[in-house]
């Protein structure tokens, strides 16, 4: 800009000089540059291409010797009954968590922001799970859900219903695990869209009002639902991906048992309990196109219709 | 056919703050009646209360001689533009001015995803709609603007959009809460000049909410003047400028804002400034403080000094150039003090070369002042036959004059 104006007034215009200038820039501007980029490749980058050559041999922890295999740990894996196993499970309890979670957690917010004085109390109330750690609760989801001494069985018992097991009977495994990673996760989700809310401008309202479209499901169509699709856009990319890394309540309550292997813990048990490096890493590398699969697809499927 | 309205003894209260103190006004069908106060003077509630977006505490509304207290603002048939304008953001210029239109001829079904294309007689209403909203679109010349989304316009054509929004349903009614006050002042100057122009073409009533008193004072029919929730006064622009009724409607109508010196009563029922008696009377008590307002344009800048016995003296502090006039700051010296504005033509020769620190005479014109007393109510004054001419000398008379 500096520049430009000075060869307008004719004083400065010797190109050797504007060239030498434009040098410098460039070198303090990538000086500038190199302690981020260094950081970015020491902390992330580096650590997911060692993940990624890892994944392509058989390396074990404490292994003198350490093998090429090519693709040979996906093969494994795609044949693996366990980890295709694993993909299901989590692709399940992904589908139930979703879009409960978005959906319980708007409706709670829309509710809870419709209070003025207990506005305070819900809040507090519905974000508490999110606050806990999942391996205490995990304790009390079990002696909840137990056969014989948990009071939803007592209840189920006493409608007339023959007692479930919730968390070993494979068939109620997964959805009994995701309606405890909704009620994890509602809260936050709630607090989410509870900002979104705040956000929305009064004069919407009041104009949707004027113009006829006052009842709630107008209302709810002509100016919340569109007003919150940025948050609901985020909220749906959090909770997926907190979905997709259910791993604590399958290793507090079930380890696995029963059929109820999902993605992180086959993961875990692959490289931690085996102690199959390569092979675990082949599985890291997978879950995490699936995360990225997920995202591109919600980014660019949401992100169009999304923003004005 | 336009509609009037009437309000009776309009009451409202936030909590412990009372908003709205027993305000009755009546609006002619077809009027153009603004609203005016400063901030927090309750004007944009008592609009609020006339669209029914808030439920008066006491008081009724009339709408065309019709109660409409218990109706919801859609059923009142009014249209209201907002300040921020409040289009929905997601649709396109077009989709927000058929909106009202949407949503009175097509059902739900009619309007949700998918569903509604299973209505045979959708449509038609579509169509309806398309050619109503071109219609309203053309009145504005907005035609070109109605693809795009209210992100990718500029302040003035929403403010068209939102116009256009408010016209679609051809309400008898139009209310408007400081529409142009988002805009540049250059935009402003000419949105008045077509809002005016709007309002004489579509015949409906406007009620206009503003804080801003030139916009008022340029368009309206009638001004109405809150304070503190009252009814300050209700007029002609003309009205409000030349009998305002209290100080605080003086002070809040006309630029720059007018002249107030402090006086008494004296003895025989004259109006005093400092010792010196001038030369109009009033009912009030002897003794009484009074509040003397004085428009700057009826402060004379006179200098013969000594000869008029109304004359004040003045240190100039700032000249401010407005192309055609001049307004002087001054401080008075003399007989009282206080800070003044005057205002004067620039081509005025004597005078052109007024400068900061000058030492300059300044004249009243009685005829113009303003007596309020201490509860800023106006005092009706009497002046003598023989003082309503400037206090000058004959000469300086014609001057002003001229």
């Amino acid at each position: 800009m500096i520049m430009s104006m000075a060869d307008a007034n004719g004083e400065h215009a010797l190109p050797e000089a504007r060239r030498a200038v434009a040098r410098k820039l460039r070198w303090s501007g990538a000086l500038f540059v190199l302690p981020a980029a260094l950081l970015l490749a020491a902390l992330l980058l580096a650590p997911l291409l060692c993940l990624l050559v890892l994944s392509f041999t058989d390396y074990e922890i404490g292994a003198v010797t350490i093998k090429w295999l090519g693709f040979d740990n996906f093969k494994r894996a795609i044949l693996d009954p366990v980890f295709r196993r694993a993909v299901a499970n989590t692709l399940l309890y992904v589908s139930i968590v979703l879009p409960g979670g978005v959906l319980l957690g708007l409706l709670i917010a829309i509710l809870v922001h419709g209070r003025t004085r207990t506005r305070g109390f819900y809040e507090v109330v519905y974000f508490l799970p999110v606050t806990t750690t999942m391996i205490a609760m995990a304790t009390v989801w079990q002696f909840v859900l137990h056969p014989s001494l948990g009071p939803v069985n007592a209840v189920i018992k006493v409608v007339g219903y023959p007692e479930q097991a919730f968390i070993s009977n494979p068939k109620l495994l997964i959805p009994t695990l995701a309606v405890i990673g909704l009620w994890q996760v509602i809260g936050f989700n709630m607090v989410l869209f509870l900002a979104g809310l705040t956000a929305i401008p009064r004069d919407l309202y009041d104009a949707a009002e004027v113009d006829g479209a006052g009842g709630p499901i107008n209302r709810f169509l002509t100016v919340t639902w569109p007003q919150l699709a940025p948050t609901t856009m985020f909220v749906a990319v959090t909770t997926s991906i907190t979905a997709f890394k259910v791993f604590d309540t399958v290793a507090a309550l079930t380890q696995g048992k029963d059929g109820s292997e999902v993605l992180l813990y086959a993961i875990y048990l692959e490289g931690f309990q085996y102690f199959k490096i390569g092979y675990a890493a082949a599985l890291t590398v997978i879950f995490l196109l699936f995360m990225l699969a997920f995202s591109l697809v919600q980014a660019f499927q949401l992100d169009r219709r999304v923003h004005y | 056919m336009a509609t009037g309205l009437e309000l009776r003894a309009i009451s409202k209260s936030f909590g412990v703050n009372r908003v709205l103190d027993g305000v009755s006004l009546r609006v002619e069908p077809g009027e153009f009646l603004s609203l005016v106060g400063p901030s927090g003077c309750g004007k944009s509630t008592l609009l609020r209360v006339i669209a029914g977006l808030e439920r008066q505490d006491r008081g009724a509304v009339t709408i065309g001689g019709v109660d409409v207290d218990h109706l919801g603002p859609r059923a009142r048939n009014i249209a209201m533009v907002f300040q921020s304008y409040a289009l929905y953001p997601h649709m396109s210029a077009g989709d927000n001015i058929a909106l009202p239109l949407s949503v009175s001829r097509l059902s739900l079904a009619e309007r949700l995803p998918l569903i509604k294309h299973l209505s045979p007689r959708r449509r038609g209403i579509v169509r309806e709609i398309a050619a109503d909203v071109r219609a309203v679109a053309a009145q504005l010349q907005i035609e070109t603007l109605l693809a795009r989304k209210p992100g990718q316009l500029s302040g003035g054509q929403r403010q068209r959009v939102a116009l256009a929004r408010a016209m679609v349903r051809q309400p008898t009614v139009f209310l408007m809460d400081e529409p142009l006050s988002n805009l540049d002042a250059q935009l402003r100057v000419h949105m008045r000049d077509e809002l005016a122009d709007l309002h004489k073409r579509l015949g409906a009533t406007f009620v206009y909410v503003t804080h801003d008193q030139v916009e008022a004072m340029t368009m309206s029919d009638r001004v109405a003047m809150l304070d503190g929730g009252r009814l300050a006064q209700v007029g002609r622009p003309a009205e409000l400028y030349a009998a305002p009724a209290t100080l605080t409607v003086a002070r809040f109508i006309g630029t720059p804002t007018i002249n107030v010196l402090p006086g008494r009563i004296g003895d025989h029922g004259q109006v005093m400034l400092a010792d010196r008696a001038l030369p109009i009377t009033t009912a009030l008590a002897a003794g009484a403080p009074v509040s003397i307002g004085l428009r700057s344009e009826d402060l004379v800048l006179g200098s013969n000094l000594g000869s008029a016995s109304a004359s004040l003296l003045a240190r100039v502090r700032r000249v401010e150039h407005h192309g055609a006039e001049r307004l002087v700051f001054a401080d008075l010296s003399s007989p009282t003090t206080g800070a003044v504005i005057a205002r004067i033509p620039s081509v005025e020769a004597p005078f052109a070369a007024v400068a900061p620190g000058d030492l300059v005479p300044l004249t009243m014109r009685f005829s113009a002042l303003h007596i309020f007393d201490t509860n800023g109510s106006r005092i009706t004054a009497s002046v003598p036959p023989a003082a309503g001419k400037p206090a000058v000398t004959p000469a300086m008379a014609e001057e002003a004059a001229t």
